[in-house]
């Protein structure tokens, strides 16, 4: 963390090679949460895009320990206003090539992306910030810029979205 | 922090949609930051064009506020002295002006009054 403050002291005065080093620590995480937003076909450009921003407005950014938050809060931002211009997901193998396909389906990842465009995106980010970040109502409110008890009834809602799809998805390959 | 009930909905799912956000992105780290530092220097510098639009924009709102608040009529001058002396209104009239020359006479009625056309079955 104390590293992170020199690096982000470093890049905000310009230092490339400081915010290289910065990418390099988020990079994973910004399109981790990008996949479970807008999917994996778009998730690295607008991880990618997240981070032109981030170097633009570094200067701006008054608090180096606020720079994990700010930084998420851009990428959220970009991701949830591309995923309401494209309502639909890209298909995972299109993302990864036709030649992935048949191992991406036995991975079940194709499967996931099904179930996820099940909700709403900002449903997917409240889920992702919480399942898989383990992040507090406060911190995912402050992220998506809406208040912890919209956080709570986004996740409440997405929840049972999610059971419904599961339990139905379940059913049918029984059935099947 | 975590919290029980905070699960997606089965850990079998859960488990999977961890390894799908989590698997090595395709693009190193250090492209991404070296794309982002040179996406930024070959960038055009902000256009003040929208800021204009939003400025030109405001302005006619603003005006035309004004003119509503003011009771300026759209041709520009007071009504033409004949048409204002043959617009003589009752009470539960409203008298627009169209134009310079076309008034539009709107007359209120209460129920009783309406005759043939009031609502008896």
């Amino acid at each position: 963390m104390e590293e992170d403050r020199a690096l982000i002291l470093l890049a905000r005065a310009g230092d490339e090679r400081a915010f290289s080093l910065l990418v390099e620590r988020h990079w994973e995480r910004l399109v981790a949460v990008a996949r479970s937003v807008v999917g994996d076909a778009d998730a690295e450009d607008e991880a990618q895009e997240s981070l032109v921003t981030a170097w633009r407005k570094l200067p701006r950014l008054r608090e180096p320990d606020a720079f994990r938050a700010w930084l998420l809060r851009i990428l959220l931002r970009r991701c949830l206003r591309r995923a309401r211009r494209r309502w639909v997901l890209l298909p995972l193998p299109f993302a990864a090539g036709v030649a992935d396909a048949g191992a991406l389906e036995g991975s079940g990842f194709v499967a996931v992306e099904r179930t996820l465009r099940a909700l709403p995106p900002r449903q997917r980010a409240v889920m992702h910030l919480t399942v898989l970040e383990g992040m507090s109502d406060g911190e995912i409110g402050e992220a998506l810029s809406i208040a912890a008890a919209s956080v709570r009834s986004h996740r409440r809602r997405a929840r049972e979205a999610l059971r419904r799809f599961l339990s139905r998805s379940t059913n049918e390959g029984g059935a099947s | 922090m975590r919290r029980p009930e905070d699960g997606a909905g089965g850990s079998s799912f859960e488990d999977r949609w961890r390894r799908f956000a989590y698997r090595p992105a395709r693009r190193p780290a250090a492209e991404a930051a070296a794309r982002a530092v040179a996406a930024s220097r070959g960038a055009p510098a902000p256009r003040a064009i929208p800021w204009v639009f939003a400025a030109a924009g405001a302005l006619l709102i603003a005006g035309a506020a004004l003119t509503v608040r003011l009771g300026i009529r759209p041709g520009g001058g007071p009504a033409p002295a004949a048409a204002v002396a043959s617009a003589s209104i009752s009470s539960g009239t409203v008298l627009l002006w169209l134009d310079e020359e076309t008034p539009l006479y709107m007359t209120f009625q209460p129920p009783e009054d309406s005759g043939a056309s009031g609502g008896e079955r």
